[in-house]
């Protein structure tokens, strides 16, 4: 642990710093597999430590797959096909479907974008922060915007990836579904843009964890892995998330809107099951751990974005330090519920596609993430388990 | 590199800020309220029993007539308690009668929608609905000479007298039975208008009232109207097209004892009000059964509980993925009962036409039974 007497007495943009090296640190120690490191630690140095994403410029990022030509168009693969169809008929227009006349007044208690629940006032409490009722809508409000923020950064994320995707795969009806993923994610990036800038009038940068997995997934050279990072991991958490979110809405436009999303993300999600079911039985045991392990350490980098770090520096950051800030939101109730939600359906989709080995699972269950996995061991954990990881 | 840069100044300098206000972009445009939603005018309220009222409706000033076929409904949107709800109701007015377009409402003692029409909505009000949808209708031709047999329980009326006053009117040789069914005599929905159509088209229109509980003295049939006292009523007329409305269970059995008498199915037209249509679905709160044609197993679904949920905790190899239908994993083909299922979804036409339904967000209504598995 880091000493926060010591970084107490440092100015606060330095400490700040040391913090972040040692984040990222701790992410690099946690990494058992040496490949995996190699792999993942350049986009750790550009996410949390240059931080890349937040730095108000372009970002480049450059890929090195292989498009994969096949003048023969063969390689059946009738799912994929009638995936492609259903998505050809569920075309849906985000302009016209949606009404965009509704008056959305995100800090109105009748009709929160998100519950007030979602405050954590107890773990605020314990550390001497009471907020009124206009501050608490004014969180909720501003958490609402940072976390539709970084679902619309992960659609810009998912557009590109499921462009290069679908350049890499190797069945032609995947292919062709491929394109359709591509317009759906055009539309959900619209959308959610469009939702943040005409309704919420608030946009925050990309959260530092959420472009480590992007950098690290547009640069991977192996098109699995990039099915992997978007299909499974980003697009299935989504996928529980936006359901989450669509629950506990009173948003009437929001409400709407995650509905299409929601139809679309099943179907993305459904897509890379099918297309990595079949390459993971071809690949080597050795090919397989490297997933494996690649694909823990994606979870936990999913798991810590939800911490929220950017509303921490907007609101909190002279009044608790940032590991302070963690616990409070590990701790919070709305929030284990809307992690555990998350995490419910991933689980199943990595057992079927073969990459959940009683050797992972126990990974899994260290940092208390299979506890989100149908409740297994969620009476044995406590908070501090979680924090542990 | 700009971020290297920005990383050494970072040791000494306080950050920006993490978020960036922002105004739309033109390329949105100014939002048009959306296309299918409507404002209609209440023009008139009639109390047409203890618990009906008729709204009589008018489209707002300078939006497009109201049009309609009869037996067609529209939806109703009602904003209440945070979120907004959506229920369909039925015109009970002619359009072939030149009357202003209505709908008639019963009021649920705890329903979020139709309590708030009766409690609050008064002439001048405004109400936003979409426009008219629905198959319940009859494609009228004044050459046409048949007898139509219409059975009404409750509320169920609505479509039909409209459906039964557009037939006469506009198909001069045919003739109309309209049975209806109410709990008692003073919850009789339209009975003066009945008996004025009655007198305009007598002979061609005949109505027979029902009540479960008959006051002394009280002219038209006592008793439930359930399919056998349908058939009793109807004696030997010889029905060309049946339309029922009511419900549940009286559509249940006067369906089965239609069908009984060689009525063929392709005849009898049925409307449910407890049916969800698109976003208005409604989960059942009660069990039902569920039986797996291929391998015999009958498994009970919770009020609540989907049917691939059941099947799979009955042990049952039910495939899905996403399991909010979205991919289409889960599609069973259901050969008999009714299913509520959640929308949208990614079932095509086709699909539902052939009679598949997504087990992930499907719950049974009734029993139900599966092709496959
Ligand atoms: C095509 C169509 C046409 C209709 N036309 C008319 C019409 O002309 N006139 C009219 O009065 N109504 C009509 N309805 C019904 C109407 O849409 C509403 O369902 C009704 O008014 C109740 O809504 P509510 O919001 O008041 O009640 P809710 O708040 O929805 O519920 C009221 C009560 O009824 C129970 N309930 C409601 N539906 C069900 C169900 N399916 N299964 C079990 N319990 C249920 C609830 O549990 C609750 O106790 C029609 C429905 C459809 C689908
Ligand atoms: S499991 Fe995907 S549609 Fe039902
Ligand atoms: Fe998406
Ligand atoms: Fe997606």
């Amino acid at each position: 642990m880091l000493p926060d007497r010591a970084l107490a007495s440092m100015p606060s943009p330095a400490a700040r710093r040391v913090r972040d090296v040692f984040d990222a640190m701790k992410v690099a120690t946690r990494v058992e597999n040496k490949k995996v490191l190699v792999d993942l630690a350049p986009s750790v140095a550009r996410g949390l430590l240059l931080k890349e994403g937040k730095q108000g410029e372009p970002v480049p990022m450059r890929a090195s797959h292989e498009a994969y030509f096949d003048f023969r168009y063969q390689g059946d693969y009738p799912e994929m096909y009638e995936l492609y169809r259903r998505a050809v008929q569920n075309q849906w227009d985000g302009d016209r479907q949606l009404d965009w006349s509704t008056d959305v007044d995100p800090q109105n208690p009748e009709k929160p974008v998100f519950p007030i629940e979602l405050v954590p006032m107890e773990g605020l409490a314990a550390h001497g922060i009471h907020l009124d009722h206009a501050e608490q809508m004014r969180f909720v409000s501003d958490f609402s915007c940072w976390l539709l923020s970084q679902f619309m950064h992960g659609e810009q994320g998912a557009l590109f990836a499921s462009a290069q995707v679908t350049e890499c795969v190797r069945w032609t009806d995947g292919k062709f579904y491929g394109a359709t993923q591509v317009m759906d994610e055009a539309r959900h990036l619209e959308v959610f843009l469009r939702y943040l800038e005409s309704k919420l009038g608030k946009l925050y940068q990309v959260n530092d964890n959420l472009f480590t997995i992007l950098d690290a997934l547009m640069r991977d050279s192996r098109w699995d892995m990039k099915f992997l990072g978007m299909q499974i991991m980003v697009e299935g958490l989504a996928l529980g998330a936006f359901s989450m979110m669509y629950q506990s809405t009173r948003e009437p436009l929001l409400k709407e809107m995650l509905r299409y999303v929601i139809q679309d993300e099943a179907r993305h999600v459904h897509y890379g099951v099918l297309a990595l079911k079949r390459h993971f039985a071809e690949l080597s045991p050795r090919e397989l751990r490297e997933r494996e392990d690649w694909t823990f350490e994606v979870a936990c980098l999913m798991r810590d974005r939800f911490l929220a770090h950017e509303i921490y520096d907007e609101w909190f950051a002279g009044h608790m330090t940032r590991p302070q800030w963690d616990q409070v939101m590990s701790n919070s109730p709305f929030l284990t519920q809307f992690r555990q939600t998350m995490f419910k359906r991933l689980v199943p989709n990595l057992e079927y596609i073969g990459i959940f080995s009683p050797r992972i699972r126990a990974h899994y269950d260290k940092v208390g993430l299979t506890q989100y996995a149908g409740g297994r061991n969620a009476s044995e954990l406590t908070a501090e388990d979680l924090l542990a990881a | 590199m700009p971020s290297a840069t920005a990383f050494i100044r970072g040791w000494f300098s306080e950050p920006a800020p993490t978020f960036e206000i922002r105004k739309p972009s033109a390329r949105w445009g100014t939002p048009q309220p959306h296309q299918s939603r409507r404002q209609l005018r209440v023009v008139e309220v009639v109390q047409e029993t203890p618990n009906t009222r008729t709204f009589v409706l008018e489209p707002v000033a300078g939006t497009a007539p109201l049009t309609y076929r009869a037996g067609q409904h529209l939806t109703v949107l009602v904003d209440a308690g945070g979120t907004t709800h959506r229920r369909c109701y039925s015109f009970s007015s002619s359009p072939a009668a030149g009357q202003r377009p209505a709908i008639t409402v019963k009021r649920m003692p705890d329903g979020v929608v139709s309590r708030h029409l009766h409690d609050h909505v008064r002439t001048g009000d405004t109400l936003v609905a979409t426009d008219a949808t629905g198959h319940f209708t009859i494609a009228t031709d004044p050459a046409a000479a048949r007898k139509v047999v219409m059975v009404a329980g409750g509320v169920g009326i609505t479509p039909l007298i409209s459906l039964a006053e557009t037939v006469l009117r506009e198909e001069p040789q045919s003739q109309v039975v309209l049975l209806c069914g109410n709990r008692s005599e003073a919850e009789i929905i339209f009975r003066q208008r009945l008996a004025r159509l009655e007198a305009e088209f007598a002979p061609r229109l005949v109505v027979r009232h029902a009540v479960d509980v008959a006051s002394p003295g009280w002219p038209g049939l006592a008793g439930p109207l359930d399919g056998t006292r349908v058939l009793e009523t109807l004696g030997d007329t010889r029905a060309d097209a049946c339309y029922v409305c009511g419900p549940e269970p009286m559509m249940e059995s006067v369906c089965a004892a239609l069908a009984g008498a060689g009525i063929g199915r392709e005849c009898v037209h049925t409307e449910r009000f407890a049916y969800a249509t698109a976003n208005t679905t409604r989960i059942p709160d009660h069990t039902a059964e569920v039986t797996f044609a291929a391998s015999g197993k009958r498994v009970t679904a919770r009020a609540g509980q989907t049917i691939l949920q059941a099947g799979l905790e009955a042990g049952i190899d039910l495939p899905y993925s996403c399991t909010m239908g979205g991919c289409g994993a889960c599609k069973v083909k259901k050969v008999a009962g009714t299913v509520v299922t959640s929308e949208p979804n990614c079932l095509s036409d086709r699909e539902r036409e052939e009679g598949y339904v997504l087990a992930c967000c499907s719950y049974a209504d009734s029993d139900v039974t599966i092709d496959h598995h």
